[in-house]
């Protein structure tokens, strides 16, 4: 089920998305960690690098890295896996360029009949009330060209 | 009620509206209270309220002769917006290069005996 936002106790809240893919769980997992650059949104708002950011990478390892690679070549760690376990599951931090405190993306591939259901769920949320950072300005200016393109692209497909 | 970005971002981006958010997560508090210990006044504290109850991310009830806010836990669905908006273009994609992946390498693509 396409995950409905869950307020799990006061103030927490959870997002929660899911998908089946034809691939039995070791692949799946291996698409999401290994291939993630081929999912990730990287060029439309969702990278501190924009138009710089060239790819994503997430280390499959217990303290990895969740970071962007530049057209330069610099690259910016934006969060840090912390449990990994193929190919049931994978936990790690993010700092989007939209909120600076940390939130917790925890990804569970679970083995169905035909393949395997992806289930991801996004909390932390309620950090970035308490750690919230001076960045209001900024959000306030990305936000709606963010949400403007992943429209047109809802709509386009 | 979902208010707008700007109305949250604008909430979130004041030093004393955080400090105060992150006292009324300890649960319902009169102002009186929320005010202990914070650097300004009862009346500058009221005033953050009414900011942060216009955007959406707290609450007020009455109970008996005093007023108690709290955080409204539907506050942040703007932000979750974003979260959901994300995930969605992500995992479509996602999906698709496993179809594709699906197709190039058929023999993996189901278990045994399903």
């Amino acid at each position: 089920m396409p995950g409905d936002p869950q307020a799990t106790k006061r103030g927490e809240v959870v997002v929660r998305a899911s998908v089946r893919v034809p691939l039995p769980p070791e692949a799946a997992f291996r698409l999401f960690t290994d291939g993630i650059n081929q999912c990730w949104p990287l060029q439309e708002g969702y990278s501190y690098g924009g138009d710089r950011a060239r790819e994503i990478f997430l280390e499959p390892v217990e303290g990895g890295r969740f970071y962007e690679r530049f057209v330069d070549g610099d690259e910016l760690q934006v969060g840090t896996v912390r449990v990994c376990s193929p190919p049931d599951r994978i936990l790690f931090t993010w700092r989007s360029p939209h909120w600076q405190a940390e939130t917790e993306v925890e990804v569970r591939f679970v083995a169905e009949d035909l393949g395997t259901s992806v289930q991801l769920e996004h909390r932390g949320f309620d950090r970035l009330v308490a750690e919230g950072q001076t960045i209001a300005r900024r959000w306030a200016g990305g936000w709606p060209r963010v949400i403007g393109a992943f429209a047109a692209r809802a709509a386009g497909r | 009620m979902v208010e707008s970005h700007e109305a949250i971002l604008e909430a979130l981006g004041d030093r004393t509206r955080r400090a105060i958010l992150e006292r009324l997560r300890a649960g319902p508090q009169p102002v009186v209270e929320i005010a202990r210990g914070l650097p300004v006044g009862r009346p500058a504290v009221s005033q953050h309220l009414k900011v942060l109850k216009d955007a959406g991310l707290v609450i007020d009830h009455a109970a008996g002769t005093r007023r108690l806010y709290q955080i409204n836990p539907e506050g942040l669905e703007g932000l979750q917006d974003y979260a959901r908006s994300f995930w969605s273009a992500a995992l479509t994609r996602y999906q698709r290069a496993a179809r594709r992946a699906a197709e190039t390498a058929p023999a993996a693509q189901t278990k045994t005996g399903a």
